[in-house]
């Protein structure tokens, strides 16, 4: 890997960060990554409704084990009189079952949300780079992972897509 | 830090980071601090002698700590509800978002900590946990008091983790403009990396909406639940089976009215007129009229209902309430929670942040003024007439109701001093040229 | 608070030596003269030596008074029915006798490893017939009060006991001398045979002595209307097991009088409705001056000023053929009228009772009355006067005081400082008596204003007897030595007497029995009178008198009744005279009518209050004469018009750490003319003051059916007035328990509100007594209460008691909404409390329609007024702070029984177990047992038609339930 940089290459504004992802995926690299302060239209992403069906599951799963937890303490471990109800009157066990159901959704939600973005992860070779900064309200930066061969020609072209300012970082 | 001054990250970086504390804020921020240190004081004296010192009886059972939960989790369930609207509708009102986040888990907080105060034997309170014990015991699950403990727990969780989700990005604003390098660590951890690449963004755009798809009924089934502890009950004027409905309209509204307190205090105090513009208020103030509406339906719902329902018992408490005993807190609540935000119908009432702020704090005493009229005064004409009895709060009841006041303001105003205070990936989509927002 | 000890230091030996010439004399304000020569100077020498003694003797003594509790030295007789052997967790029970206002009346005291931790009444006894008042319940607790008298107080120094009777032994010679000229004793009238006979000898011994006795709840009234009829005193006491019509003449039959608890039963025997038909029933009359429970059990009740009850008497003895004056009554004639055929109609089955709050005249009037329908004999009876009386009375020890003639004055169990009535200012007198001696269970003002004060012991610490209203003889027992190093009255009369120095109480006790007796085969009869608890066939002979001939004419010209204000001073029903004052169960136990805890009011009725602007908790000087006291005002429905009614035995000074200061000392309006009532009342308002404390702070049921209530006449017409109750339906199918199932019937027609329930189950539960500030605060802690509610006009209502244990639902509201499972279901269909497990949500409590739950929001042990740990059961947990708790139908009991029938091999027998409650009440009106033991009395009470539960309409399914309350009113009478 001691042969591969990475290129930073700062842009004027959110479209133009956007189409030179655009071209640079055409052009065939496939490790790059748009930074933006905001998401951006255009920058590709998996679609918005991906994830609810699972965190459906999980709530079912999580609610299931809720209500057979509380069944088998209530009819089996510790079976009481309690207001001469039957130890197996299911109906009042739903309610905790249901909200501790949709508690594990939003636990999965988060756990999954983390997994997605690669996080956490503290330090990113791109950091590296002076324009790489979050604070910047127009930090719109494309990054290219490529061979230090293909540095020469990739530099022009850059400029050619916008960039304001292109520099390399070793990963 | 090659960003324009005026630009939004500097702006709500500064108030975290740098901005001088005008001395309003100082002084306020003092007054929750001696209000929070009246709460841990009395809570203190709470353990040592025991709840006899709250004005609670027989029958009066339940009286300032159960109405300070039931009023304090119905804000934060609110404002749950009230973020998880604002993200599914686009994500585009950075004070609204974020500070409703932040009401939702720190009203959560306060009120949950009265649950565990307001028992006998708080020690013990790990007895509601299911927990491998030599006993063999297990909680009661029928009881709507392990519900709502059940309910006010996942409430907490999905409140911190909306609140964390949402902050994230801003976080990486903070690292990236943090001038020391102890706060560069204490905000990167925080962070966690998080550096906006497309992918990143993708993931948490799609996690806000599904945390917002989360909180929706977690927030109407938590508050139902809350409002069983009472429709669980059998006493005239608690059993009935629209409280839990009723309960969720109530929630907004008083959340909405907490939220634009805060706001337009915030607003002026560090004079960020030009980031909350006065649609953000008025979206607001819209929200707390449409709540107020449909509390003033089901007061008169719940009203023809017992009529209708002629249990004689019912009828009585009824009478009591709208004529009776009760009628002065019962046309109270009514007066600040239905009547005066009708003035919102206005669009002149609705742009005037001022009375927006001041509205907004009349409908949470108006809600407060509901839960006693439910929680005290059912109490204290029950079904045993030989049993009425009275209720006189003492005064570490009122202390430790201004004290939780305090410790909500307290953590309010470590969140403008410590962390960012409106969504800054927002404000930036909106301030950007052409097009954001997929 | 005052401190009024004796002025006396160091000097007071000195002092008291000085008093030696002084009781060998009377003394005269400047008299040297007629003093022995030179008695001075050889006397006091040696004595002051001997007295130095005395002082480092008394410190010593102290250091060796340890108070525990040891077991007596005699061999004390167990009760028959109970185990003989000590079994370590297994209770004793012992016969005894405690002084029930001033009459022995037996109880069963229950006593665990030497301590006497219950009190049961005596079925054997004819007084008690194994019930119990609130009074003797609180004895037990009173045994175990830390500030009772510890130890000999010489001039409120400490003192050993050796001192005094060196004293006595200094002085007896000059006695003996002198015939006992000087020498006076102050007692309540005596009951006790051994301490009667004892005062005679004493008598005997020194002619001179005088003897004089002060009960200020005294009945002289009645023996002096018994003279007035038949030319002698003589006792009166009922038997209305025989009785159809009952006329009381402001007589609290069921609370006050002697024999109340055997009058209470025997009225119920005639009001009991069994089996679906209804049979005639003892038909009750009262008259009464002020609310009492007798007056609130009437069939018609009619509330006049005390000073008109005499009219109605004589307008009655009119209409029954009797040539007396008649007075102007307020007590409408055609009332009267109906009174007088409905008993005519039952002669020699019917009574009438005077109360000792009357004249004599009222007294006379109730002898002719009876005489004249013929109860003599049969419901009405005369014994020669039982208990024993001193010469004089307090006003002629106060005479003889001012006149210099006591020199000695021994008062033995009273306390006239305080209650001696205001006019005769014995306080001051008793500065002329040399000296003073005071024996008393408490340090209280008299001891205060004493040279020696000298601990009594208890009545469950000593030996004695006592005489009960019919005479019946029984034993006193001692349950444990005395913790403080008391002594009986018995014994310090000996000592006077100069009977061998510590003469031992049984001994004395013995000896008077052994001259009763006779020797032979007394061991046996002593034994059996201690095992049964009476001695056997010492009842008082019954006198038939005949009323001397035109006594009615004799009678004082009926008084003309005063116009004005009238005060009325009455007992506490509680703290009686003030001597149960430092006693925590009774100062916080409600009264039955007021429902009034800790502190006494002026009880005015509504019309007077409208009349007077006046309402509940407003400030009111009351001036009489020259006397004046201010007082709350409590609102108090059914009192006569015109009147302010004051309870006695408050605004104690001396009484201890829980009685000190509590309510507002009556006594100070008192006077020997107006001993229960004077007219010319004045009253003032002073403004708002802090409210009485009450526990029932809403009086009527707002047209909700809590106590249904029907007349013998309606069950006749076959008017239902249960209307069958379906329980509500449910999701879930009925949960059938096996095992027994204990249920509750409470029969509202022979409940008489006696609150005897109450103190029981405080007694039996170890309920804590949480102050005045939490009662205030709508938190006692009473597991069973009974309620009062209040019909028809706020002047002359109708008053319907309920008791409400907790009603043990099959379908417990409480059970479902507690989230530990705090409280559950047992199988035999119990809701228990685990006090282990309870957080205090007190959800339970909230749903609770009946209100029966209690909560510990205190560490009632710790705070407030802690009892002493030896009192408490010990089959019954102890709550801390912060844990809910209730009636458990006495789980302890339960478990008790079934233990012991399992170790035995056999099933529970019917019976067997009756709750504290059950076994207390006075009337049998609480009925506990297995609902599936099918003959059981329970299971029969159940299927009656008046059976009905609280609330139906809940669905509880409650295991305790009620019978309508059923009344005969005159149909001659329109209610």
């Amino acid at each position: 890997m001691a042969d591969r940089l990475l290129v930073v290459a700062a842009l004027p504004s959110a479209d133009a960060l956007a189409r030179a992802f655009e071209a640079a995926w055409r052009a065939g690299h496939q490790r790059l990554e748009a930074l933006s302060p905001y998401p951006v239209a255009g920058l590709p992403g998996e679609p918005l409704h991906r994830g609810f069906g699972r965190a459906l599951l999980v709530a079912v799963l999580v609610a299931g084990a809720a209500f057979i937890v509380q069944y088998y303490a209530a009819v089996w471990a510790y079976p009481m009189n309690v207001s001469g109800k039957p130890v197996d009157a299911w109906a009042p066990l739903t309610p905790a079952a249901g909200v501790l159901g949709l508690m594990g959704a939003g636990i999965w939600a988060l756990v999954a949300m983390l997994r997605d973005a690669g996080l956490p992860r503290l330090h990113h070779p791109v950091f590296d780079a002076r324009r790489v900064d979050f604070g910047d309200d127009r930090c719109y930066v494309l990054a290219i992972e490529v061979k230090e061969s293909e540095l020469p020609q990739l530099r022009p072209w850059l400029e050619g897509l916008g960039a304001e300012e292109i520099q390399e970082v070793r990963p | 830090m090659s960003a324009a001054p005026g630009g939004a990250g500097a702006r709500v970086a500064a108030v975290a980071l740098s901005a001088p504390r005008p001395w309003p804020w100082t002084l306020a921020a003092l007054a929750s601090v001696v209000l929070l240190c009246a709460y841990v004081s009395s809570v203190l004296v709470l353990f040592r002698n025991g709840i006899g010192i709250f004005g609670n009886n027989i029958p009066v059972g339940w009286g300032f700590p159960i109405i300070n939960v039931a009023w304090w989790i119905d804000v934060g369930h609110g404002a749950l509800l009230i973020a998880a609207g604002a993200a599914l509708a686009g994500d585009c009102w950075p004070a609204v978002s974020r500070l409703s986040e932040s009401v939702a888990l720190f009203a959560g907080a306060v009120g949950g900590s009265f649950a565990i105060l307001h028992t006998g034997r708080p020690q013990y309170a790990y007895f509601l946990f299911t927990y491998p014990n030599p006993l063999d015991q297990w909680p009661q699950w029928r009881s709507p008091l392990m519900w709502d403990f059940f309910a006010i727990i996942a409430f907490l969780v999905l409140a911190l983790i909306v609140w964390l989700v949402g902050m994230l990005p801003d976080l990486a604003v903070l690292r990236d403009r943090a001038a020391g390098h102890g706060r560069q660590i204490f905000y990167g951890i925080l962070a966690l990396g998080w550096r906006g690449s497309h992918r990143q963004w993708a993931a948490w755009t799609r996690a806000r909406r599904l945390l917002a798809g989360i909180s929706v009924p977690l927030m109407v089934t938590s508050t139902g639940v809350s409002a069983l502890d009472f429709a669980g009950g059998i006493s005239a004027g608690y059993h009935s089976t629209m409280t839990p409905v009723d309960a969720v309209p109530a929630a907004i509204a008083s959340a909405a009215g907490l939220v634009l307190a805060a706001i337009v205090i915030l607003r002026r105090t560090f004079a960020l007129h030009d980031l909350i513009p006065v649609d953000e208020l008025e979206t607001l103030g819209r929200v707390l009229l449409g709540s107020a509406l449909a509390v003033g339906f089901f007061a008169l719902y719940e009203g023809y209902m017992t009529w209708y329902g002629a249990n004689a018992f019912d009828r009585y408490r009824q009478s009591q309430t709208l004529t009776g005993a009760f009628a002065p807190w019962y046309w109270t609540w009514i007066a600040l929670m239905v009547a005066l935000p009708l003035l919102l119908a206005w669009q002149r009432f609705r742009r005037s942040p001022w009375l927006l702020g001041v509205l907004g704090m009349l409908v949470n005493i108006g809600a407060w003024l509901y839960h006693y009229l439910v929680i005290v005064t059912t109490q204290e004409r029950g079904f045993m007439t030989s049993s009425w009895s009275g209720f006189v709060p003492t005064t570490w009841d009122w202390l430790l109701l201004s004290g939780s006041v305090g410790v909500f303001l307290s953590l309010l105003f470590l969140q403008v001093r410590l962390l960012p205070v409106l969504g800054v990936y927002a404000l930036r989509a909106a301030a950007a040229p052409g097009r954001s927002h997929g | 608070m005052e401190k009024q000890r004796p002025s006396r230091g160091n000097g007071k030996n000195m002092d008291l030596w000085r008093g030696m010439e002084e009781l060998t004399t009377p003394a005269a304000p400047h008299g040297q003269e007629n003093e022995p020569a030179g008695a001075g100077g050889p006397l006091s020498e040696p004595l002051d030596r001997r007295s130095a003694l005395k002082l480092m003797g008394a410190s010593i003594a102290l250091a060796g008074m340890t108070a525990c509790g040891r077991l007596p030295q005699e061999s004390l007789v167990p009760y028959v029915n109970r185990p003989e052997e000590v079994i370590p967790g297994r209770p004793l029970w012992f016969a005894t006798t405690l002084d029930s206002d001033g009459y022995g009346c037996g109880v069963l005291a229950k006593s665990n490893t030497g301590r006497p931790t219950f009190l049961e009444g005596n079925p054997d006894h004819p007084a008690s017939l194994g019930a119990m008042d609130p009074r003797l319940q609180g004895q037990v607790l009173g045994l175990y009060d830390p500030d009772r008298s510890q130890s000999v107080l010489a001039g409120g120094e400490v003192a050993p006991w050796e001192s005094f009777t060196d004293l006595i032994r200094q002085i007896r010679p000059v006695w003996e001398a002198r015939h006992g000229r000087g020498l006076a004793l102050l007692t309540p009238s005596v009951s006790s045979p051994t301490l009667a006979a004892q005062i005679a000898d004493l008598q005997k011994r020194y002619a001179e002595a005088r003897w004089y006795s002060y009960d200020p709840i005294d009945r002289s009234a009645a023996a002096a209307g018994a003279q007035q009829v038949f030319g002698r005193p003589l006792d009166t006491h009922y038997d209305f097991s025989s009785a159809r019509v009952i006329l009381s003449l402001d007589s609290d039959l069921f609370a006050e009088e002697p024999g109340h608890l055997r009058y209470a039963r025997q009225l119920a025997h005639g009001r009991r409705v069994t089996g679906g038909s209804a049979q005639d029933m003892t038909r009750l009359y009262v008259v009464e001056s002020t609310t009492t429970i007798t007056g609130a059990n009437a069939d018609h009740r009619q509330a006049v000023r005390a000073s008109a009850v005499e009219a109605a008497a004589r307008g009655l003895a009119a209409r029954l053929g009797l040539s007396v004056a008649p007075g102007s009554s307020t007590v409408p004639s055609s009332w009267l009228d109906a009174v007088a055929s409905d008993l005519r109609r039952h002669p020699g089955k019917c009574a009438v009772a005077a109360g000792y709050s009357q004249p004599p005249a009222v007294h006379a009037l109730a002898q002719l009355i009876n005489y004249q329908l013929g109860a003599f004999g049969t419901t009405v009876r005369h014994t020669e006067p039982i208990n024993a009386q001193g010469a004089g009375g307090l006003s002629d020890l106060v005479a003889a005081m001012e006149a210099g003639e006591v020199a000695v004055l021994v008062m033995l169990d009273c306390n006239p400082v305080y209650d001696a009535p205001a006019n005769l200012d014995f306080d001051r007198h008793l500065d002329r008596v040399g000296l003073r001696v005071h024996l008393g269970l408490y340090a209280d003002e008299t001891a205060a204003r004493s040279h020696w004060h000298l601990p009594m012991a208890h009545a469950l610490e000593s030996w004695g007897d006592a005489r009960a209203f019919d005479g019946t003889a029984s034993l006193v027992q001692p349950l444990i030595a005395p913790l403080y190093n008391g002594s009986t009255p018995t014994e310090l009369v000996s000592v006077l007497a100069g009977g061998g120095k510590g003469a031992r109480g049984r001994d004395l006790v013995r000896a008077q029995w052994q001259g009763a007796h006779g020797a032979g085969s007394f061991d046996a009869r002593w034994r059996e009178s201690l095992a049964a608890g009476v001695v056997s066939g010492s009842a008082a002979p019954l006198v038939r008198p005949h009323p001397r001939t035109s006594a009615a004419q004799h009678l004082s010209a009926p008084a003309a009744s005063a116009g004005g204000l009238e005060l009325q001073l009455r007992p506490d029903p509680w703290l009686w005279d003030g001597r149960y004052a430092n006693n925590g169960w009774l100062q916080e136990l409600p009264r039955p009518l007021s429902k009034l805890s800790w502190g006494n009011a002026a009880l005015i009725g509504p019309a007077t209050a409208k009349s007077l602007g006046l309402k509940s908790g407003d400030l009111v000087a009351l001036t009489l004469g020259d006397r004046a006291l201010s007082a709350p005002v409590w609102v108090q429905p059914g009192e006569p018009r015109d009147t302010v009614t004051l309870n006695l035995g408050y605004g104690r000074r001396r009484a201890g750490a829980v009685g000190n200061g509590i309510g507002v000392d009556a006594y100070r309006l008192r006077t020997t003319q107006s001993h229960w009532q004077a007219t010319g009342l004045a009253l003032k308002r002073e403004g708002a003051g802090p409210a009485p404390i009450s526990t029932q702070l809403h009086d009527t049921m707002e047209g909700r059916d809590f106590v249904r209530a029907t007349t013998v006449a309606q069950i006749r017409s076959g008017a239902q007035v249960v209307p069958p109750q379906k329980p509500t339906p449910s999701i879930y199918p009925v949960r059938e328990v096996e095992g027994p199932a204990w249920g509750m019937v409470i029969d509202l027609s022979t409940c008489i509100g006696c609150m005897a329930c109450v103190a029981a189950c405080q007694n039996e539960n170890n309920t804590p007594v949480v102050g005045p500030a939490d009662v205030a605060r709508s938190r006692a802690m009473h597991w069973i209460r009974v309620d009062r509610y209040y019909q028809g006009s706020p002047d002359a209502p109708r008053t319907l008691f309920q008791p409400v244990p907790c009603m043990q639902c099959e379908q417990a509201p409480c059970e479902y909404v507690c989230p530990v499972g705090a409280t559950v279901h047992s199988q035999d269909g119990l809701n228990d409390m685990v006090y282990n497990r309870c957080i205090g949500t007190r959800f339970c409590s909230q749903n609770c329609p009946y209100k029966v739950r209690r909560f510990n929001w205190r560490d009632y042990r710790q705070a407030g007024f802690p009892p002493s740990p030896e009192v408490e059961n010990p089959n019954v947990t102890v709550r801390g702070r912060g844990v809910m708790e209730k009636c458990t139908y006495c789980l302890q009991r339960i478990r008790e029984a079934q233990i012991r029938a399992g170790r035995e091999r056999r099933s529970l027998a019917e019976g067997e177990v009756q709750t504290a409650c059950q076994r207390a009440c006075p009337t049998r009106a609480i009925q506990f047992g297995d609902l599936h033991a099918k003959d059981s009395a329970v299971a029969r009470a159940k299927q009656h038609p008046l059976n009905y539960v609280l609330l139906p309409e809940l669905g509880t399914l409650p295991r305790t339930s009620y019978l309508a309350r059923v009344t005969d009113p005159n149909p001659e009478i329109g209610t």
